[in-house]
């Protein structure tokens, strides 16, 4: 069936890598990269995570709300079988590494391997496809996802990150923990699960990356083995990951809690609304953020130099920007005596340097770093098979990525420097120490 | 790949992967220091501060700016215990040249820097900069109190504690600080000039360089440097089994932590094969999601979220660690200790015992893909002398039977409990018997 099908093909000859996407009739995506490695990775994963938690199912033209965590609980239950099996046993009869993942926005089911290729591949198709639901194998769960949200309570990591979330945003889905908690688990039933699954599991949403030394026409074959009855031409459904309109303005400036840690720990976090509709835009605004966040709170920039000379901070200091085409933020995190006076020190450092400008230099060293980094992604299957995936996903390309890097200019990175870090968007999220 | 040996010089053996697999190289610098608890601390504390200046680059920016401009190369200063080793590490990774298409010369920018750190650090009239030991030693301090902050890594240490008892050189946390607070700026640089200035190095390299290149430039670089003669190698020993030691520590977390250490008998060594069933047995034990503890105590008895152990080849210890609800400990601890002995009794399956080879031949042939797993492959067998290459371990371990699987449980005993037990009360410490 794929015999006659034409793939598109991306190559990046500086970078000496290519890779193929087919459109499978199934309407599933699937794309390519050959590499020569001992090992060979798939990730099969749909657009959908823990935000999506109103929708419209087909023939209704009302929105439905699912409890917190769904979308994490389905890829727990997803690895079980009808015969009772668990999709784990036959991975590991393979010798192949499997494992999944629910982020705000996606979910992914993957393995790795050095032998029986073909065999995981076939496995990992079939049981994406095969959704097992009954009442005991989700009572079994609700006590096993209940020790991973206490693990996660327990870390003053998570719960600071989720802080910050829960200043920066009124209303979106994604101020809420990814897992849910456990009292919203509980009202997770078997149909509810079949309900998200029908939603957002068809192969139209979803998306197949291969990488490693695999023969291309051999895993057509098995697509068409394993997808080959399935021809899903219906639209993706309408959803949404709030009620209400999310405002610019942060909710809460100021977040604080109280753990077991040893010293406070922080995340200051900066809403970014500004968020470009169209993907390659959005990509070059990603690109140009994790430079501009280098160039300014970076171990070789003048501000990380002064918090650690003043005693300000612990050593690490590390910053992050997220963005997705319906919420965007950037985070500074690290460990200090006194937060607040770090991020008073930040803020006047940064209008400080939005009066007198950006250094070109600090730019063009930065912009090395951020191309050696793209560089060293191409080492290994893991790495590029997740990146390619969260390319394709985001609607963009990846051997791209290396030439937009390259294209970007210091005056744009001045502009989009005047526009970001405003003192509106801000919350600042503390963890303290409990009180003796 | 094949390893190659060569001799740059007296002081420096450097052993090389050629490969054109990746796009960027890796180097490892490696130092071997006595083994004490005091010089645990000053190596620790010591890499810090190597990391923050050198005679050419005297501060932390300057140094951060070079390596920015040698695109994003490292030269990440680590102190690690490798047995009764201790071994200070200098990690760089380099892209490679073909991707710079200005001219810059990575390899010599790096070894500079390098070769620097390791021989001539910045000084300020003989001593480190005392803001600098002053800084760092508040951020060893900060590291080792932020410890609390990972409860599960936080149980490990506990757990490692007991184990260790024995060993009059393995500190606590608590004889970490005070050894931290007794060092002087004068103590870490006499240290250094110790043993570490004119040490010799063992210099380890995964990557498309050509190995006479490397050869010249890290003679041109070591050539000033005097070196002392080698210094004793501890090879790898069991642990002595103490008599069986629980503790317990309340904290204001919702989750337990339960840690299970076990001795064995059996290290990583050129004369015995034992330790191979010990690798096979950990991963049938608690080593992978096709595992005992995984399927069992997580999957069935739905008792925690993760379950797993692991096996030390250096050290021959065993240890399980789990996150339980605080009321489960006693189930969970029932449930763990039953998966060994069906291991003891031979109730394995073939399915396990495939399943498990699987996942090693999975995990060892990884390694190749990986520079700093390859680096750290094949540098600690390189340090200690062992014959067995990757491939021939692997070969051992698939011959492995399941008598020797079971004759590797028996062989392990339960030594030490340490539990954190959740609670909304404030922390405190408890001793019991099991």
């Amino acid at each position: 069936m794929t015999n006659n099908l034409t793939p598109i093909r991306y190559t990046n000859n500086t970078l000496g890598e290519c890779y193929s996407k087919y459109t499978h009739p199934s309407g599933l995506d699937i794309y390519i990269f050959k590499k020569k490695m001992s090992s060979s990775y798939a990730i099969f994963g749909t657009k959908y995570g823990s935000v999506h938690n109103i929708f419209k199912p087909d023939g209704s033209d009302e929105f439905i709300s699912v409890p917190d965590g769904i979308a994490h609980f389905l890829e727990h239950k997803l690895f079980a079988a009808e015969d009772g099996s668990d999709a784990f046993e036959r991975f590991s009869e393979y010798g192949a590494d499997a494992n999944a993942y629910t982020s705000f926005n996606k979910t992914c089911y993957l393995f790795s391997c050095t032998k029986n290729f073909e065999k995981s591949l076939r496995e990992l198709l079939t049981f994406v496809t095969h959704p097992h639901f009954t009442d005991e194998n989700v009572a079994s769960e609700q006590g096993i996802i209940g020790e991973e949200i206490s693990m996660y309570d327990d870390s003053p990591y998570d719960r600071c990150f989720y802080g910050m979330l829960e200043g920066l945003y009124h209303y979106h889905s994604i101020r809420r923990n990814i897992c849910g908690s456990r009292e919203s688990i509980s009202k997770i039933t078997p149909s509810l699960l079949y309900s998200c699954y029908d939603a957002f599991y068809r192969l139209s949403n979803m998306v197949l990356v291969i990488c490693g030394d695999v023969d291309e026409k051999s895993c057509l074959d098995i697509a068409d083995e394993c997808l080959g009855n399935i021809t899903d031409s219906r639209n993706p459904v309408t959803a949404k990951s709030c009620k209400k309109n999310e405002p610019s303005s942060v909710c809460k400036s100021y977040v604080e809690q109280h753990m077991q840690v040893a010293k406070p720990i922080f995340k200051i976090g900066f809403k970014d609304t500004d968020i470009p509709g169209d993907p390659v835009a959005r990509q070059r605004k990603d690109i140009s953020m994790a430079i501009l966040n280098d160039m300014i709170f970076s171990d070789s920039g003048r501000l990380y130099n002064i918090l650690v000379d003043g005693d300000m901070i612990s050593p690490n200091l590390a910053t992050d920007y997220t963005v997705s085409d319906d919420f965007a933020f950037m985070s500074v995190s690290g460990e200090a005596d006194d937060p607040r006076a770090v991020l008073t020190r930040i803020t006047e450092f940064i209008d400080t340097l939005k009066d007198s400008g950006l250094c070109k230099d600090d730019f063009l060293r930065c912009k090395r770093v951020i191309y050696a980094d793209a560089i060293r992604s191409f080492d290994s299957t893991d790495l590029i098979a997740n990146n390619l995936f969260e390319f394709v996903c985001d609607g963009n390309e990846l051997l791209s990525y290396t030439d937009i890097i390259e294209s970007i200019t210091f005056e744009e990175i001045c502009e989009l420097f005047q526009k970001s870090f405003d003192t509106d968007s801000i919350t600042l999220s503390v963890v303290l120490p409990v009180e003796k | 790949m094949i390893l190659n040996k060569v001799s740059v010089s007296d002081g420096i053996d450097l052993s090389i992967l050629k490969t054109d697999k990746f796009k960027s190289g890796i180097f490892t610098f490696r130092v071997s220091v006595p083994y004490t608890a005091k010089n645990a601390v000053l190596a620790n504390l010591l890499s810090g501060v190597l990391k923050r200046g050198t005679r050419s680059y005297p501060d932390l920016a300057s140094l951060s700016r070079r390596l920015d401009e040698l695109y994003a190369s490292s030269a990440d200063v680590r102190c690690s215990r490798l047995g009764k080793n201790l071994i200070l590490t200098v990690v760089s990774d380099i892209i490679d040249p073909k991707y710079v298409h200005d001219g810059t010369d990575l390899l010599g920018g790096v070894l500079e820097i390098v070769g620097e750190t390791l021989s001539c650090p910045y000084l300020e009239n003989g001593y480190f900069p005392s803001k600098t030991f002053e800084q760092e030693k508040r951020f060893l301090r900060d590291s080792i109190d932020a410890s609390v902050n990972h409860t599960r890594t936080y149980a490990g240490i506990r757990l490692a504690e007991l184990m260790f008892a024995s060993d009059p050189e393995f500190s606590t946390i608590e004889q970490i600080k005070e050894i931290l607070e007794s060092i002087d700026n004068k103590a870490l640089t006499e240290f250094f000039n110790e043993f570490v200035k004119h040490a010799p190095i063992s210099v380890f390299y995964v990557g498309s360089l050509d190995k006479d290149l490397i050869k010249e430039k890290l003679y041109l670089q070591f050539k000033d440097r005097n070196f002392i003669s080698p210094l004793q190698i501890h090879m790898p020993e069991p642990e002595p089994v103490l008599e069986l030691r629980s503790k317990s520590e309340h904290m204001l977390v919702s989750q337990g932590k339960l840690a299970l250490g076990f001795k064995t008998s059996s290290v990583v060594s050129n004369n015995s094969d034992e330790h191979y069933s010990f690798i096979l047995m950990n991963e049938i034990f608690g080593g992978s999601p096709a595992s005992k503890l995984f399927m069992n105590v997580r999957e069935k008895m739905s008792l925690c979220y993760y379950c797993s152990s692991s096996f030390n080849q250096f050290s021959g210890t065993l240890t399980v660690s789990s996150g339980i609800d605080s009321t489960n400990r006693k189930k969970a601890q029932k449930a763990i200790l039953a998966e060994l002995d069906n291991i003891r009794k031979g109730i394995i399956s073939d399915v396990e015992i495939n399943a498990a080879k699987s996942s090693l031949e999975n995990s060892y042939r990884q390694v190749y893909d990986n520079p700093y797993d390859l680096q750290a492959s094949y540098g600690n067998r390189t340090f200690f002398g062992l014959n067995d290459s990757v491939e021939i371990a692997l070969t051992k371990i698939l011959s492995v039977t399941k008598e020797q699987i079971a004759e590797a449980a028996r062989k392990a005993v339960l030594d030490s409990v340490f539990f954190i037990e959740g609670s909304s009360e404030g922390a405190e410490e408890d001793c019991y018997d099991e």
